[in-house]
Formats: structure tokens, C-alpha cells, sequence
């Protein structure tokens, strides 16, 4: 019978014939943890009576959650990790390298065909490269790591055919919250997101990871993009092996399907406290804002930094609210300052933060006022996630975010940014 | 057999986890004992002072939705709660709960509402709910398989403990 991509990776990590429905153990190839919930996987194994990490070379805790340390509670939980590490030889990055999500693509963890487990929702992000990448919490963690492999319950999948040109100016998070306004906050429970059609071609492989990054908003177990042409290339140049890709069989079952014409795709922004109750800009704009935050594993890219440069080279003056900018990675970081655009935006009053997960869920410091309207190129904006319960956070792509910072209130920057 | 009864605390539709316990008490410990003082304190201030009662967790859609973060149902258990009816979990925190020794159970809730004395009874095959203040009765296939057998060890820990090195080990394949 015909496979989804999903049913044929677990079918290949299982060593079954499985369909979705089916539960199977199946072997994880890539282990991902962070200094939010690794401390907690440590505790589950060590009460697990576990002795040794069975695959060492396929774990990676990164420190991006609490950077730099902020007390000595926290600091405690760092030791872990670095213990952790020296006791089991797993790979350890150390605080300042940036975002698990961002690292571990540099890393060249993420390869197609494989089945990856992160201690993070946010997982579901590295599904760009045509693989079943997954989070799960601490203690599921901490089984794979004594085991090497986890149960899972096999998804059924919503196909996602995705058509058309994106309109300039247009990005992937805007392609992420139209997909998450149809979805809806549990409209991919249990469920698998596929992604095929032409349009596929037009996004950057950036803008592939910020929508399986947003797949998360929509409970979906995992997002998969089978490589095309474009992904074909970029594993080639970063000699990336993809002789274990994977297509879905022609005549598999879709649970759904969801049919996206991108031209017709506005620039999006999510309203608070829920990224899902997402509308076209022309809704909201004028709205006033107070504080603005670029980064996060959604948003903190090399090319989301330099579509930021590009609109503060045409829009003058200085940023009229509050704006952090947090580097994704030190790799990201480095580059804003060879390109000058780090320098660019110091001018204007930007305050750079170190590279890590920032002030997205209130772990690293950035929290804003009581009253404020937060614009945040994250994922989340539930009430009190950026630490104060008395403000109110709207998501959007960089572009917007950073217009509004010259502005102060959400704008487009390609119509009327200068206003 | 499992049998509990307790007044029933109500929520809606996609309680997020940082709604459940906001990332930013995390700084301080992640001991779930010490947290449960902020259990929900975003949406639902002073919850902490219904705990004198035995109480049990009744929700809409998509509970546990947002982060996987393990302590959003370690701290429910940790307030002394062993049971949550959902009309469908978040499937990441529905795994937790799992893994804690929750039982989480997917059924109709609409008949549920703040306060109502709810007895929950796990058999072999079926788990069936009462509302005693409603006289609704429920009944729902009871979990089987790999997540029956780690509730029924009370977790996944004591579950690994009852694995013997083979079993723990066993489903590795030699090429790898």
C-alpha cells in the first residue's frame, strides 16, 4: 500500500511495515536537548538508573534558553549539562553559540531521511530537509538516550500544495501564520504536515524553516518538505548526503488537503495572545507599538537580518520604540557585523542582545512594560510569555517588525514605510 | 483497578503549557513541588487554594498545547492531581502526563462545570466517568498497550525499572 513520507521513514527507523495508527519503537538518528529541559532529561536519567548513553555522537545539548547565565540557580542547572557531557561524552555547546534550532543546522546534524527527537516544541523546524523531526518532553528524552530509540504512534498527514509566486515583500512567516490562521491551534494534532507543489521552489531554505518552525502552533507532530531542486542544490554545497530522501508514494492517504495559491498570500500578523488568530496587515496597521524584537528560532537568520538591513537603508531616522535584536547564532552574529548591518542598526538604536533564544518565553532578560504592544518575529504570544502578563504580544515576519520599529506602530515597509 | 473522586476545576480550550506554568518561574528551580504555587497563575490566579480539596483537571480542546515542556504536567501531578479530562490533549503534553503517571483521559466534557464532584473508575477495558453532581455517566475504552502498561507502573521511570537490560536494549538493530 501506498506511504506517506512519514509512514516510510518510520517503516525504515522501526523495521515494520507501518501505517498510521500504528505504534512502533522506532531508532533516532539525532538527539536535540537545551538547557530548558536537558536539566530535567538528566534528572529523569539518572532516576532511570541509567548508566550510559547508548549513542553518544547523536546527542547535542545546546545552552540557549538562559543566556548569559543569569543566577546561580540556573548556573547549577548549566553544570549538569557540562557533567553530563563529561560523563557520557555527548556534544555540548556552550552558552553564546545561539539557538539549538539554528546550531544544530550548522552543525550539519539535519540530514534527509532521518528521525530526529529535540526536548523542544520547536523541533518540528529541522522537517525542512525531508526528515521526521519531533519534540518530545524530558523524560521520552531521557528514555531515548539510555535506549537510542522511543514509541511512537504513527500520524496520519494533511498534504499542504502550495502554489504561485510570493509577492515581493512577502515572506515565509507570513506563508506560516496564513497556514496556521487555516490550521488553527490544534488543527495538526496528531497529525503529520506535508508539504508539495511548485510554490515550494520560490521559498528560500530559511523560509522553509520558519514555516515547519510554525508547524508547532498548530500541534503538529512534525512538518516534512521532501527536497526539491533548490534543496537538492543547497545539500550539495554544504555537502549534506541525501541518499536517503524520501517521497511519499503516489496514492498515499491524506487526512486533509490544503490547497495554498501564494500570490495571494498578504503580510500576516498574529494577534494576542493566540499566533494563530493571524490577519492581513492592512487590519492592523496603526496599531501602536512599544517595543519590538527580532530573532528567535523563527526569525533570527542571516537572511532575516539582511531583509532587516535592507528596509532601515530606506527608511530614515532613528527606531522611534525599544528594539532587541538577537542574533540566532554567533554565525549570524559575526556576519551582521562583517556586513555592517550590526553597525547599521546600533546607529539607530538598536540594542543587540547575545545570541540565543532571547526574550521569546521570558527565560533571557528583555522584558517589556506593563501596557506594552510587544511585535515580535517569534512563534508564541500567549499572555505573560515574554515574562509580564500585562502586555500584549503581535508576531510578524522581520520585514514588518523592523518598519515598525522606525515607525512606531505596524506598518508596511514597502507601502508607505516612510509615513 | 483505579478508582478517584474529586471536585472538578474547568478550563477551556488550548491551555498552553506556559499557561500552565510560565517559562519565566523556571529561572528560580524547576522542582515541580516548589512551583505549584504558580500552577496556571497567568489564567486562573489563586488556583493554588482550591488544592485543600481533592480536586481533578477537566479541559476543552487541545490541552497542553505549546511547549513540551515536562514540568507543565509534572506540576499538576506534584499539586496532587492524578487525572485530566480533556476533549483532546496536546499529543506532546499528553505524553507527559503519560510519562508522570497522569492518567489522561480523552472525553466529551461539555457536561462538566466548575466545582462538580467527578468519580473516575480504570478497569481493564474501560474507564468510566461519573458526574456525580449532574448524574452523568460516561464510559471510554480504557488505554492499552505500551501506554497502559507505563500508567499502570505509575510512570515511565518505575516502567523502566520493570525492563530488563534485554528489553531496554533489545529493539536495536545490529547495523546501527
Amino acid at each position: 500500500m501506498a506511504k506517506t513520507i512519514v509512514e516510510k521513514i518510520f517503516s525504515a527507523k522501526s523495521g515494520k511495515d507501518a501505517r498510521a495508527g500504528d505504534i512502533v519503537d522506532a531508532q533516532i538518528d539525532v538527539i536535540l536537548t537545551n538547557d530548558a529541559s536537558g536539566p530535567l532529561s538528566i534528572d529523569y536519567f539518572e532516576k532511570m538508573g541509567g548508566d550510559r548513553v547508548i549513542h553518544p555522537e547523536r546527542v547535542v545539548a545546546i545552552i540557549d534558553h538562559y543566556v548569559p547565565c543569569p543566577n546561580s540557580k540556573v548556573a547549577r542547572l548549566h553544570q549538569k549539562l557540562f557533567d553530563f557531557r563529561d560523563r557520557y561524552g555527548i556534544t555540548l555547546v556552550e552558552a553564546g553559540h545561539g539557538i539549538a534550532h539554528q546550531v544544530i543546522d550548522e552543525l550539519k546534524y539535519i540530514r534527509a531521511g532521518t528521525l530526529i527527537i529535540g526536548g523542544d516544541s520547536h523541533t518540528t523546524t529541522h522537517g525542512y530537509l525531508d526528515t521526521v523531526s519531533v519534540g518530545v518532553g524530558a523524560s521520552d528524552l531521557a528514555f531515548a538516550l539510555i535506549t537510542g530509540a522511543l514509541w511512537f504512534k504513527i500520524p496520519e498527514t494533511i498534504r499542504i500544495n502550495l502554489t504561485g509566486i510570493l509577492r515581493k515583500g512577502v515572506s515565509g512567516k507570513d506563508v506560516a501564520l496564513y497556514l496556521l490562521r487555516i490550521l488553527g491551534a490544534d488543527g495538526a494534532n496528531y497529525r503529520a504536515l506535508e508539504f508539495h507543489g511548485d510554490g515550494v521552489g520560490c521559498l528560500s531554505l530559511d523560509d522553509r524553516k520558519t514555516i515547519c518552525n510554525l508547524a508547532a502552533e498548530s500541534s503538529a507532530k512534525c512538518a516534512i518538505m521532501p527536497l526539491d531542486e533548490r534543496a537538492l542544490e543547497y545539500c550539495n554545497t554544504q555537502h549534506i548526503r541525501v541518499d536517503d530522501c524520501v517521497v511519499p508514494d503516489e496514492g498515499c492517504t491524506y487526512s486533509r488537503t490544503i490547497e495554498i495559491d501564494l500570490a495571494t498570500v498578504p503580510l500576516m500578523i498574529s494577534l494576542p495572545p493566540r499566533a494563530d488568530l493571524a490577519v492581513a496587515i492592512d487590519e492592523q496597521l496603526g496599531t501602536p507599538i512599544d517595543m519590538v524584537v527580532i530573532g528567535t528560532c523563527t526569525n533570527g537568520r542571516i537572511s532575516d537580518f539582511e531583509i532587516v538591513d535592507e528596509v532601515i537603508r530606506e527608511i530614515p531616522g532613528p527606531f522611534m520604540v525599544e528594539t532587541l535584536i538577537v542574533p540566532g547564532s554567533l554565525e549570524t552574529y559575526k556576519h551582521m557585523v562583517n556586513r555592517g548591518i550590526a553597525g547599521r542598526l546600533l546607529e539607530k538604536g538598536a540594542m543587540i542582545l547575545p545570541p540565543g533564544c532571547g526574550p521569546c518565553c521570558g527565560s533571557s532578560p528583555g522584558t517589556p512594560r506593563d501596557g506594552f504592544n510587544v511585535l515580535s518575529t517569534a512563534n508564541r504570544n500567549f499572555v505573560g510569555r515574554m515574562g509580564n502578563v500585562n502586555s500584549h504580544i503581535y508576531l510578524s515576519s522581520p520585514a514588518v517588525a523592523i518598519a515598525s520599529a522606525l515607525t512606531g506602530h505596524i506598518t508596511d515597509p514597502w507601502r508607505g514605510g516612510h509615513v | 483497578m483505579f478508582e478517584y473522586e474529586g471536585k472538578a476545576i474547568c478550563f477551556g480550550d488550548d491551555i498552553n503549557t506556559d499557561y500552565i506554568i510560565s517559562s519565566r518561574r523556571k529561572k528560580d528551580t524547576i522542582d515541580p513541588y516548589e512551583l505549584v504555587p504558580y500552577l496556571m497563575e497567568d489564567i486562573r490566579p489563586n488556583l493554588v487554594d482550591l488544592l485543600v480539596d481533592q480536586v481533578l483537571f477537566v479541559a476543552g480542546e487541545n490541552f497542553g498545547c505549546g511547549s513540551a515542556m515536562e514540568v507543565a504536567a509534572q506540576i499538576v501531578k506534584a499539586a496532587g492531581i492524578p487525572i485530566i479530562i480533556a476533549k483532546s490533549f496536546a499529543r506532546s503534553y499528553f505524553r507527559n502526563a503519560i510519562n508522570n503517571g497522569i492518567l489522561a483521559i480523552q472525553a466529551d466534557t461539555s457536561h462538566f462545570r466548575e466545582g462538580d464532584i467527578v468519580r473516575v473508575r480504570m478497569e481493564d477495558e474501560s474507564v468510566t466517568i461519573w458526574n456525580l453532581s449532574t448524574e452523568y455517566v460516561g464510559h471510554h475504552v480504557a488505554p492499552q498497550g505500551k501506554i497502559r502498561e507505563i500508567l499502570d507502573a505509575g510512570g515511565l521511570i518505575p516502567y523502566v525499572a520493570t525492563l530488563n537490560k534485554e528489553e531496554l536494549h533489545g529493539n536495536r538493530r545490529e547495523d546501527q
